[in-house]
């Protein structure tokens, strides 16, 4: 293959259109419940190998914004296109087993099935594994999520920190072209947020993940963008240096706080 | 030396109390009198409508309070096949499990839409309305019901040896068929929808059909047990087929054993047959026991007796827990 100045790819060689390429489209989404908008012409994308993260305020949306995605919430307008093929119309269900994995903000395990059986509800049916296969790979999934020695636990019974943790081994063994991570890494640990980071990077590879966090150095070590909304309107977009420091970020995240009068 | 795998010995114990049951249960009919036989095929297909109760709140999720509509569909859809076309109603059994589950079927897009506590009054007015549309239609028997009249002319005591086959099948079905389906991925697919639909969607189930599957098969198991216990009594009419009070029976079984396991409805039975054998001669007392036997149960073991069995014991053959595969 012969690539402009002529040389030949090498074989290891990728092309920066893979990385760029929209894995996760989304278009003019718009939802509006009653007079409050959740969504409004929202449009972004990730592309594979890349973490797309999101802020803004409590209310923003951000959470919304999975929802339409995920396939629980329907657009009012707008569509969604999962590797070029519009998904708007499909169920969440079906949507999961194309590759739209996700985590919830707060967890929803299935209370009474154990860790290790939580995780392997999703290597059977969103993973499309059977047998002894989605047995390790459950198993497996759950130990890179630090919960190997809590496996044969009720999920319900799990401390909130493992539940969280098992939000991101379930959405894991999805094993999805799309991963949307919902504030996994609220409450952790510095030393809990930083194996967080190196397991997200480990993933990352041949992923598209889109991130909604307010633990922001979180974000900022792993996000290749970030999009920051409020009331459900894109605020800004690019490189996560460019959007912290943005003008209307920074009005949305500090302006109230500047407003508070000094007392001298 | 490696200790044995817990899935192993399990394997093993239920193989033995599968073999054990199967054995007992057929050789039964040699042992006892048609009288104690008689009253083995009630207790078989009480624990199977029981069973089929546990089935639809502890494995599927729904809570519903019409299982008596199956019982009663069951019974009336195999009285009158057997009765208009002079079939043995042994051979028809099957048409009753798919009529029951037809049934299930077709309501099934109706009440779905209903959650909760309206979804589990809407299948008791569907009973309801199937009764009275039956109580007002004499070529179904109306209020006074019919007879089965085809094994009048068959030898008695086969007639008992085959329904008693009958009901046993459906208890050990009611036990190792439950235990053996909710292994399976179709049983893991039931237990995740029950637990929180929202991530059971999320992990790629679909959630409607996952429930219909369960609702159907609990139709149709429940209508063949209704038929067999109708089939035993010789004789259904409305008002007892569709009666509220095998809901009763159900819950006070399920509840006291505890829902959602494969043995707390074996204890369950067993204290409710005991109950009535020792109070039913007290009338209204007896259901005052019934009942406050219930309300103590809820209050003080809420997972039911089984589950301060296994609390205590650590016995618990029929685990449907699954344990990863054995890490090299």
């Amino acid at each position: 293959m012969l690539y402009p100045g002529g040389a030949d790819c090498p074989a290891t060689f990728i092309p920066m259109e893979a990385k760029v390429e929209p894995v996760l489209l989304a278009e003019g989404i718009s939802r509006k419940f009653g007079s409050i908008t959740v969504s409004d012409n929202l449009s972004f994308s990730v592309g594979r190998s890349e973490c797309l993260g999101i802020i803004g305020p409590n209310g923003a949306g951000k959470t919304s914004v999975f929802n339409i995605l995920a396939g629980v919430i329907p657009p009012q307008s707008g569509r969604i296109l999962l590797e070029g093929a519009d998904i708007t119309q499909r169920s969440q269900s079906e949507r999961t087993r194309l590759g739209i994995g996700r985590t919830y903000q707060v967890p929803q395990p299935f209370g009474l099935l154990t860790a290790y059986e939580n995780v392997l509800t999703a290597a059977t049916f969103g993973g499309g594994k059977s047998g002894r296969e989605a047995g390790d790979f459950a198993f497996d999934t759950l130990k890179r999520c630090g919960l190997a020695a809590r496996f044969d636990l009720p999920a319900g019974s799990l401390p909130l920190l493992d539940r969280k943790r098992l939000e991101l081994a379930r959405a894991m063994a999805l094993q999805p072209k799309v991963l949307l991570l919902d504030e996994i890494a609220g409450g952790l640990t510095e030393a809990e947020v930083g194996h967080l980071i190196d397991l997200i990077l480990s993933i990352k590879t041949g992923l598209a993940i889109v991130w909604i966090e307010h633990v922001t150095h979180a974000l900022s070590a792993v996000a290749d963008r970030i999009l920051a909304i409020n009331a459900g309107r894109k605020i800004a977009e690019g490189a996560p240096a460019a959007v912290m420091a943005d003008a209307a970020v920074q009005e949305i995240y500090m302006g109230a706080i500047l407003d508070v009068p000094s007392e001298g | 030396m490696t200790a044995p795998r817990p899935t192993t010995t399990r394997n093993l114990t239920i193989a033995i109390l599968g073999v054990v049951s199967f054995v007992v249960l057929a050789a039964m009919p040699e042992f006892v009198g048609q009288g104690d036989l008689r009253l083995m095929i009630e207790i078989f297909t009480v624990f199977a409508f029981a069973q089929s109760w546990n089935f639809l709140a502890g494995y599927v999720g729904l809570m519903s309070f019409g299982q008596q509509l199956f019982i009663g569909l069951g019974a009336y859809f195999l009285f009158m096949t057997s009765n208009t076309w002079g079939i043995n109603p042994f051979f028809l059994l099957p048409l009753v499990f798919v009529f029951c589950g037809l049934f299930a079927a077709l309501v099934a897009p109706f009440v779905f839409r209903l959650r909760d506590a309206y979804f589990a009054i809407s299948i008791w007015v569907i009973a309801e309305i199937v009764r009275l549309f039956i109580a007002q239609k004499d070529w179904l028997g109306s209020v006074s019901g019919l007879p089965l009249v085809v094994t009048r002319d068959m030898d008695r005591t086969v007639v008992a040896v085959s329904t008693y086959y009958v009901a046993a099948l459906l208890a050990f079905l009611s036990v190792f068929g439950l235990y053996w389906l909710s292994r399976q991925k179709i049983g893991l697919a039931l237990a995740a929808v029950r637990d929180n639909e929202g991530t059971a969607a999320a992990v790629g189930i679909n959630v409607w059909w996952t429930r219909f599957f369960g609702f159907v098969l609990t139709g149709g198991f429940a209508g063949v047990a209704g038929a067999v216990y109708y089939m035993s009594v010789f004789h259904v009419e409305p008002g007892g087929a569709f009666d509220a009070n095998w809901m009763v029976v159900m819950l006070f079984i399920v509840i006291i054993g505890g829902v959602g396991t494969v043995e707390g409805p074996i204890i369950g039975t067993a204290i409710y047959f005991l109950f009535r054998a020792w109070f039913a001669g007290t009338g209204n007392l007896y259901l005052m026991l019934l009942g406050a036997a219930a309300v103590i149960t809820m209050l003080v073991a809420s997972k039911g007796l089984w589950g301060v069995v296994k609390n205590t014991t650590g016995f618990e053959p029929f685990a449907t827990r699954r344990l990863p595969p054995r890490q090299s």
